[in-house]
């Protein structure tokens, strides 16, 4: 399932931040070969904010359960940076109604529900992306 | 990209997983079940679960899920959990990972 080719206004890089190098690895490949975006990988809270000016994302998939700085803390950290007002999805096993208003209480536009399908990824962030850009 | 290529990818990691979450076990067990180790030891457990689901490894994520199920229960009472059943739920996963490893082209 390939999708079509991205207009000048469409979503190119994404950053995605997760612990798990399987995830990783999964995520990354399915975002890149079926959704033709640039993904840049951060095993942690921590590396995402050194390398976020760096890369210039356009959107954060964020993972909520990460030894350290987790994805709440990750999310207060980055909306402190100058640059840091980009859309945040989480991505979390935990998605109980009450969890999911948490999450956009704290400023995420989406959450996307682990575990999650790799062919439908690229899709699906597509679809989130296009919500926020009507 | 396709399923079978996540399969073997995954296949080929399984053993590894599984012999950092007997590691986690054994530095729990090690810590009296209690503190960081305990934490991590379910941290992995919980992300093992994940990854099998998203792999199509869905015995994987489930023997694993139980094992995260057992942790938190640990984690919240203050307990310890049973070990025997820990050391069986890892026997599951062991098998799970050798089996996929073999089965793996």
């Amino acid at each position: 399932m390939k999708m079509p080719p991205m207009s000048a206004s469409s979503l190119r890089r994404i950053l995605f931040v997760e612990d798990d190098p399987d995830i990783q690895v999964v995520a990354t490949m399915a975002l890149e070969s079926l959704g033709g975006f640039t993904v840049l990988a951060c095993g942690s809270g921590t590396e995402a904010l050194s390398r976020f000016d760096e890369f210039a994302p356009e959107l954060v998939l964020l993972d909520v359960m990460m030894p350290g700085m987790d994805g709440r803390a990750t999310l207060a950290a980055l909306r402190r940076l100058p640059s840091g007002g980009v859309p945040v999805v989480f991505m979390t096993a935990r998605v109980q109604a009450h969890e999911i208003a948490d999450y956009r209480q704290m400023g995420a536009v989406d959450v996307i529900a682990k575990p999650f399908d790799p062919m439908t990824l690229a899709a699906t962030v597509q679809a989130i992306w296009r919500s926020l850009h009507p | 990209m396709d399923d079978g290529e996540l399969k073997r990818y995954f296949a080929g990691r399984l053993p590894i997983r599984v012999a950092e979450v007997e590691a986690a076990r054994d530095a729990a067990r090690g810590a009296g079940w209690t503190g960081e180790p305990l934490r991590t030891f379910h941290r992995l457990a919980h992300s093992l679960a994940g990854v099998g689901a998203t792999f199509g490894f869905p015995e994987v994520s489930e023997v694993s899920r139980r094992l995260e199920s057992l942790l938190e229960s640990a984690l919240a009472s203050g307990a310890p959990p049973v070990e025997g059943e820990v050391d069986g739920l890892l026997r599951q996963l062991r098998e799970l990972g050798t089996g996929a490893s073999a089965e793996a082209p």
